[in-house]
């Protein structure tokens, strides 16, 4: 079924639209939350909140691509259920460990950003992402987005751990200095 | 700005990066590509210091006739390379399977991979394949929505779960009741992610050429096949267009199908496996 046909039953209010989408992105959905939760039942918990929520927002939304959005979805509610898990000292997430990281390329402050501050910080990481060699912005979306760990980021690049640390922490100190001169608060 | 800022701005990052750093599969080092052409240049090697000791001629050729060249006929295919046979894993019962692929049991079964040859490279193949399956909870062929009836046959196992088979892919094997004992079977593997991201929607034909260019396929017979082409099938939840394969020396068909990203072989006697009983046909995970 393609994503304009699920889009449609979405649209419709036909509960065949949650059926189809487990069936077509499931999989997806349960790996971007295993990644960042790594316990199968929160990433179950995950994909049904993720149904839920594209079931409440389309319509009036039609996105597509479907992937893309149900991706973002479940990386957002991951997120905050790991966030919560790390709270409760529950979980072998690599969240607070990707968290750690960051913190030297943006100052922690308490200001809340507003929406145009986080619109040009997305604009300035899709620019800097694309000025990276491939393999670099390949392990940096690994680590960051999907929150994989370094040891799997090492297997799958067939590289020592201490080669994926070095490149990420290159790819931090560019990203830094790129923040830098966009004017945010490094 | 507050770093949690940083990881949810990150969320909103152009889809195509996202997608291209998730199509990255296990990359070869350098010390395994040497250590694989070194012993391909070996199995070369050997090749050539075979040839004249095989094919010999019984008796000198005829002046003037150009030598014969057997390989130059049928040049090996690449892709229809079988790959090392490793014996399946077999279960009688849907739980029975479920428990062996569970979190607690699984590296049981990498170990006997492991044990049986299968090197690294398979066994990690395959350890994707058994946490995708699980994690969508085991897909298992349903007729009319409901769990279909294993086989029972003395002496053979329901499910045969082997780590490396068609397309160098785990494949499952699911033998359902069959009431006039025939040899019939349903197969399942996942298609990987790298090949489902470079199509949309793409038909069983489609994605055995990008896994396989060089298998049969529709246009490409092989020596095998006395038909392949594609057909419009209906099953209980979907119509879907099948790849079918007429063989030239066994009275099943096989039929290919797409369902989701799992790659379906139906294999069976078309007069008994009507389109009737496909439209009963869906797949669905065995526990919730």
């Amino acid at each position: 079924m393609t994503d304009e046909m699920i889009v449609e039953l979405y649209w419709q209010r036909d509960e065949r639209a949650i059926h189809e989408t487990e069936l077509t992105y499931g999989g997806y959905i349960r790996y971007v939350a295993y990644a960042i939760l790594r316990d199968e039942r929160d990433a179950d918990e995950i994909a049904n909140d993720t149904y839920l929520k594209a079931w409440n927002s389309i319509p009036p939304q039609r996105p597509l691509p479907l992937k893309a959005f149900f991706g973002r979805i479940a990386r957002q509610l991951s997120l905050n259920r790991a966030e919560y898990n790390t709270a409760e000292k529950r979980g072998g997430s690599q969240y607070p460990l990707a968290l750690d990281e960051l913190l030297e390329c943006i100052a922690d402050k308490d200001a809340a950003p507003d929406a145009a501050e986080l619109i040009a910080l997305r604009d300035a990481l899709n620019a800097f992402l694309r000025t990276l060699p491939s393999d670099a912005r390949r392990m940096f979306i690994r680590r960051y987005w999907y929150m994989d760990s370094i040891a799997d980021i090492a297997w799958t690049f067939a590289a020592s751990e201490s080669r994926v640390k070095s490149t990420l922490a290159r790819a931090r100190a560019k990203l830094r200095k790129t923040l830098e001169k966009e004017g945010f608060d490094v | 700005m507050k770093n949690r800022d940083m990881i949810d701005a990150l969320n909103d990052i152009d889809f195509d990066l996202i997608e291209d750093a998730g199509r990255v599969t296990r990359k070869t080092s350098m010390r395994r590509k040497i250590a694989r052409w070194s012993s391909f240049a070996a199995c070369v090697c050997l090749a050539l210091a075979l040839i004249p000791v095989l094919f010999k001629p019984s008796s000198p050729p005829e002046e003037g006739t150009p030598p014969s060249s057997p390989y130059m006929e049928n040049p090996p295919v690449q892709d229809a390379t079988p790959p090392p046979y490793m014996y399946p894993f077999g279960y009688d019962t849907f739980d029975e399977f479920k428990n062996a692929i569970s979190e607690k049991n699984e590296k049981t079964l990498y170990a006997e991979l492991l044990e049986q040859g299968a090197g690294d490279g398979r066994t990690d193949v395959f350890k994707s394949f058994v946490r995708k399956f699980r994690a969508q909870h085991m897909m298992i062929p349903c007729i009319d929505g409901e769990t279909v009836e294993l086989s029972n046959r003395e002496g053979f196992s329901n499910i045969s779960f082997f780590a490396s088979e068609a397309y160098n892919l785990p494949w499952i094997f699911y033998y359902p009741y069959v009431s006039t004992g025939e040899n019939f079977y349903i197969k399942i593997t996942y298609v990987p992610d790298y090949i489902l991201g470079q199509m949309e929607n793409p038909t069983a034909s489609e994605v055995i050429r990008a896994l396989s260019p060089n298998s049969p396929n529709v246009g490409n017979l092989g020596e095998r096949y006395e038909k392949i082409y594609n057909k419009t099938i209906k099953l209980y939840d979907r119509e879907v267009t099948a790849m079918v394969c007429e063989y030239k020396d066994d009275p099943r068909n096989s039929t290919i199908f797409m369902y989701g990203d799992l790659l379906v072989e139906v294999k069976g006697k078309p007069d008994v496996w009507t389109a009737q009983w496909f439209s009963s046909l869906s797949f669905d995970s065995f526990y919730q």
